[in-house]
């Protein structure tokens, strides 16, 4: 297996599919770059992560189409042209930017189906790169995926690895509902084995991390890597956890997360975005509704705090869930039971 | 209007400032002690300064995210910004915004913005707080030719015209929305699209002070005078990326420095002022010189200012909560 | 018939599905009269024993103690001594369970474990439980290839298992190569493979038909691979120091009455709270100079006794707040006797300063003191205990911020006390630190509304933070 970025897994995603499809196309701002540039380099950006690079060069200035900064019309694009027929991926270069394009995702696209009485299909992909950890300040680090969560009618995918994000991508690609697709900004560069060609990631599919006993920890993106440095360092005092990858928010994996809860007894969430209303809430209610029987302690929550994501360096670290404090809410909940049950 | 000697120093010394901040800021940049994104406003200070040298303290101005120009034209404190673009305590965010988040209340600085269209509406609010109090005061937004296109803009230019409101819109073309070319994103021109919302658009040369001045000058007036709003299109480049470390794949080779060479808004205000005798070549050094040690020991306090503590992490989310 | 009686596991209601033979009351051989005790049975529900609805003779156990199995298993036979041992052998080889299973799809056939290596047709005549004939088909061996070590050589799980029909019949790899291509949830997968249990063939019951840990849990127990843990361990997760549960120690006097009395306040009284945070700099920098100052001999003031005084003269102010309240009315008080918690071994006392707003600090101080000291020798009066018409407990000295504390009827109110912090506030347009303390008044909301709390504890802040007035 290649060894790949998350970066050129998306990448090698988009190739496939664009050459598997010819409905398949990509639209963004500078998804290419260069044009009207004085280079005469029509592929001078190829995003501004590089997950869209070399599209262009290959599929042409009709399939892959650089935008205005017009975040409201770029998603209008993406759903008009899905209505009529086309399998878009539109890519809003910071998921922050989904406040200047709200409408055109949570009352258009998200809605066709159901109000159009189950006729129409909308099958946009939307990317979006999210995610503290950069210093990229307030408007343009958060992690905004339970907005959108909790959304009827959006489907909400948030790989941690280069492997999940090529099947996920391709997935998401064929779905004919429409799929936000949440890319950490620091996970691009982070690297590991991509299967070859077609390799598709069910949705509703956790991953089963790292196997264990004494606890459940479920995380997502970013938190899945310091999650597993908080749960191999625990391994080795002979504490073992199950480790869990929901991958995709909407449609969750309510059933891994349950089934293993019903093994530990023991659940920590761990969530890069604010706390309330946050996935972790989400989890920790369920955990409360349909595993009461089996909790032994209290559902520990490891979140940022409730507060904008800070711009100097020394307060970003402590706003982002670490490794450490992972590894204190598992410890919280070992030495915790509840009482009098 | 006749500019005094006065005035013409202190245009030069704001330019000179912007200039040298920025280009200070492009040496630092990569060394790592700076964080996060960093846009640059070197090539367009004639813009801003041009602008804000017509403005009273009680007039509001609106930035983008390429803002430190904006902020220093208003006045804002050179060392604040500085120790804000260092994410410091002390930096006139706290060091809770960076560099895309600078603001000062206090001078009628709105703040600087990280959406881009997002401040337009923004100041058209300021406007009708000007209405408000009657008191002859403009509200001033700064637009780069990439925002234009945002449905923001479109809504504001409507919403000031409707109200009839004091509001001077700056359109700023540097020729690039981010990474692509400003001609293939906007489509007809900015000039037409401004005139067709009944908005008057007064033209400028971005890289020459005096033109800008002159232009800012009619638009402010007829914004002051209770004539609803009006525009200023002007015409610049910037030298650097659209960001800190962008390859500019998109420019030419020797763009930059064709522009640097020939028409450079603080070159242009040298020839022109010492041509006239204002001032001579020497007494302009000694303001550069005077702003190099201020960039100096801006920068110098910056790298050892005092990081905001964890205590704060939680504040200012509210005022009372 | 045939004069024998099969016994099987019985179903206890609507949910039960299967159930753990936890004893034996006969043993084999045993004769026993109708409603004598069989054997216990326990669900995860309950415990309970089933009587014989018979009279009968006990010739065999099929399911030994500590085994699960669905509800419907043959687990013993009854039969006359007319019936030799291997009829009985027969009809338990041929005994065929009712189905009560609740998953869906259990009516269809179910589909072999293996398709690619199917299970040997167990042969009729080799001797063995019925535990192992199912383990010896989930595990393709074949029983007469075992060596029975039950009873007459018949064949058990046990045997099956070591045979190879268990979890080491294929290889760990094997399992977990087949289960990699099955679509199961990732924890029935790594229970799956634990067991050694190969889920290809499954009925998945969970969404879009994938294998859910029940299901995998449930082929187990059919496979006779795993048996379901008959109870839970509750106890925390040993991590550095394993903190073991000592057994139950019953109250003392004291504990029982505090217990009862703080149960009937909570439970009558409509308690509700309000908090404020107060800054102490100037009340700390205050005692410092009053300490620095005092006389050898004399008292040191506490920050506890600034308290005290500080609510007797809030409560001057609100005398709404210094009452006694019962069912029927409020009985107010003009002079402030304030109760102050102490915590002494075993318990918590609450010793009453009299007129704490009419004497001075260094008084208030001295009697404090004197009554915490007896308090903790056990040498109160009950008239230093009693009579109370407020209470203040204060637990900043143990570094707790802020808590809510339950108010010791008849009293209306307790104010409960945090320990200072460093907090960071805007001062004079920048940031300075200064020292906060959390006060969270609990009061009775018969007799006092939020707003005159919330009143109580402004006028307690302002005599905080301006304190010159509780010594004037």
């Amino acid at each position: 297996m290649a060894v790949l970025t998350m970066r050129d897994a998306l990448n090698q995603a988009l190739h496939e599919e664009m050459e598997r499809d010819p409905s398949v196309i990509v639209m963004g701002e500078d998804v290419a770059g260069g044009s009207g540039g004085t280079s005469g380099n029509i592929e001078a950006a190829g995003g501004i992560f590089g997950v869209t690079k070399g599209l262009k060069t290959k599929y042409g200035a009709d399939r892959v189409i650089d935008t205005p900064i017009s975040e409201s019309a770029i998603i209008g694009l993406a759903n008009g042209s899905a209505l009529a027929g086309m399998r878009p991926v539109a890519e809003l270069m910071f998921a922050d930017f989904v406040g200047v394009s709200m409408d055109q995702i949570f009352n258009q696209m998200a809605k066709f189906r159901y109000m159009f009485g189950g006729k129409a299909k909308t099958p946009v992909v939307l990317r979006m790169s999210m995610g503290a950890g950069m210093n990229a300040a307030a408007q343009h680090s958060q992690t905004i995926y339970p907005m959108l969560t909790m959304v009827p009618g959006l489907k909400v995918v948030i790989p941690s690895n280069p492997a999940d994000a090529k099947g996920l991508m391709k997935q998401a690609i064929r779905d004919d509902d429409p799929v936000m697709f949440f890319e950490h900004k620091a996970l691009y560069s982070k690297k590991g084995e991509v299967p070859e060609g077609e390799y598709l990631t069910l949705f509703g599919e956790a991953d089963l991390v790292r196997e264990g006993k004494d606890c459940t920890v479920v995380a997502l993106a970013r938190m899945v890597p310091f999650a597993m440095k908080a749960v191999d360092k625990l391994a080795e005092e002979g504490i073992t956890c199950d480790l869990i990858d929901p991958r995709t928010t909407s449609p969750l994996d309510e059933d891994t997360i349950l089934e293993s809860l019903s093994m530990t007894g023991r659940l920590v969430v761990v969530d890069e975005s604010n706390p309330m209303c946050s996935i972790a809430s989400e989890i920790a209610s369920i955990a409360a509704s349909k595993g009461f029987g089996s909790l032994r302690a209290p559902v520990e929550k490891v979140t940022a705090p409730h507060t904008p994501v800070p711009f100097a360096r020394e307060l970003e670290r402590l706003y982002v869930p670490s490794p450490n404090d992972i590894e204190a809410a598992i410890r919280r909940t070992l030495a915790n039971q509840v009482e009098g049950v | 209007m006749q500019q005094s000697p006065d005035q013409i120093r202190q245009a030069y010394r704001q330019m000179r400032l912007i200039r040298e901040f920025e280009e200070r800021l492009h040496v630092e940049n990569p060394k790592g002690e700076i964080a996060g994104f960093t846009h640059l406003y070197s090539g367009q200070e004639a813009i801003a300064v041009g602008v804000c040298e017509n403005l009273r303290d009680n007039d509001y101005i609106i930035s983008t995210h390429r803002g430190h120009g904006h902020c220093l034209a208003r006045g804002c404190d050179p060392k604040g910004m500085m120790h804000e673009i260092y994410g410091r305590a002390d930096g006139l965010c706290k060091g809770r915004g960076g560099s895309m988040h600078i603001a000062d209340l206090d001078k009628g600085m709105l703040g600087a913005n990280g959406i881009v269209g997002g401040g337009q509406p923004i100041a058209v609010g300021a406007a009708v707080a000007c209405k408000a109090r009657g008191d002859g005061s403009v509200s001033v937004s700064f637009t780069g030719d990439g925002a234009s296109n945002q449905g923001t803009v479109f809504e504001a230019m409507n919403m000031a015209v409707v109200l009839k409101l004091p509001k001077v819109f700056v359109l700023e073309n540097n020729g690039y929305s981010e990474h692509t070319g400003a001609s293939y994103g906007i489509g007809g021109d900015l000039k037409t699209r401004t005139e067709g919302f009944g908005i008057p658009v007064w033209e400028a040369d971005g890289f020459d002070y005096f033109s800008v001045y002159e232009a800012a000058e009619k638009a402010i007036e007829h914004a002051r005078a209770s004539n609803g709003p009006s525009a200023i299109l002007a015409t610049a480049t910037r030298y650097f990326g659209h960001f800190e470390g962008d390859p500019q794949n998109y420019r030419a080779k020797d763009e930059v420095k064709n522009f640097r060479e020939t028409v450079d808004a603080l070159k242009q205000m040298r020839e022109k002022v010492t041509g006239a005798g204002i001032f001579t070549a020497e007494e302009l050094d000694a303001i550069d010189d005077e702003v190099l040690a201020l960039i100096d020991a801006s920068v110098e306090s910056a790298r050892t200012g005092p990081t905001p503590g964890a205590d704060t992490m939680m504040s200012d989310v509210y005022i009372d909560y | 018939m045939t004069g024998i009686t099969p016994i099987t596991l019985p179903k206890w209601g609507l949910e039960m599905s299967e159930g753990t033979v936890t004893g034996w009351h006969l043993a084999e051989g045993d004769s026993a009269e109708k409603g004598a005790e069989l054997v216990d049975v326990e669900t995860d529900k309950i415990v309970n024993v089933v009587e014989l609805d018979q009279a009968g003779t006990l010739r065999r156990i099929v399911v030994p103690e500590g085994e699960t199995v669905p509800v419907g298993t043959l687990i013993a036979v009854f039969a006359d001594a007319s019936v030799d041992d291997a009829a009985i052998d027969g009809f338990i080889a041929d005994y065929k369970p009712v189905d009560a299973s609740f998953e869906p799809g259990a009516d269809a056939p179910a589909a072999p474990a293996k398709a690619e290596a199917p299970a040997p047709e167990p042969a009729k005549d080799v001797k063995a439980t019925p535990l192992a004939r199912r383990a010896a088909e989930a595990g393709g061996v074949d029983l007469a290839s075992v060596e029975g070590t039950g009873r007459g050589g018949k064949v058990t799980k046990d045997d099956v298992a070591k045979a190879g029909g268990g979890a080491p019949k294929r290889s760990p790899e094997e399992v977990r190569a087949e289960n990699d291509g099955v679509h199961a949830s990732p924890i029935a997968r790594k229970f799956a493979n634990e067991v050694g249990l190969g889920m290809k063939g499954l009925t998945g019951s969970g969404r879009k038909g994938r294998v859910s840990l029940k299901d995998a849990q449930a082929a187990a127990i059919a496979g006779g691979l795993w048996t379901r843990p008959a109870t839970v361990s509750r106890g925390p997760v040993a991590t550095a120091a394993p903190a073991g549960a000592g057994a139950e120690q019953p109250f003392t006097g004291m504990r029982k009455s505090i217990a009862k009395a703080l149960v009937q306040s909570k439970q009558t009284v409509p308690h509700f709270y309000t908090t404020v945070d107060i800054e102490v700099d100037a009340l700390m920098d205050l005692r410092k100079g009053m300490n620095g100052s005092a006389d050898e001999g004399d008292p040191k003031v506490s920050v506890n006794d600034f308290l005290l005084k500080a609510c007797a003269l809030a409560l001057a102010k609100h005398p709404g707040v210094n009452v006694h309240v019962s069912d029927t009315g409020v009985t107010p008080f003009e002079q402030a006797d304030i109760a102050m918690a102490v915590a002494i071994d075993g318990g918590l006392i609450t010793p009453v300063v009299r007129n704490v707003g009419g004497r001075g600090l260094r008084d208030i101080a001295a009697d404090a003191k004197a009554l915490a000291g007896k308090a903790r020798d056990r040498a109160l009066s009950g008239d230093e205990m009693t009579g109370g018409t407020f209470t203040l407990s204060n637990l900043g000295m143990f570094g707790v911020r802020e808590f809510d504390a339950i108010i010791n009827p008849p009293q209306a109110a307790i104010l409960a006390v945090g320990g200072p912090r460093r907090e960071a506030r805007e001062v004079d347009g920048g940031v300075g630190f200064v020292s906060v303390m959390s006060v969270t008044l609990s009061a009775d909301h018969r007799a006092v509304d939020g707003a005159l709390a919330a009143e109580f504890l402004r006028t307690l802040r302002g005599l905080i933070e301006a304190p010159l007035r509780l010594v004037s």
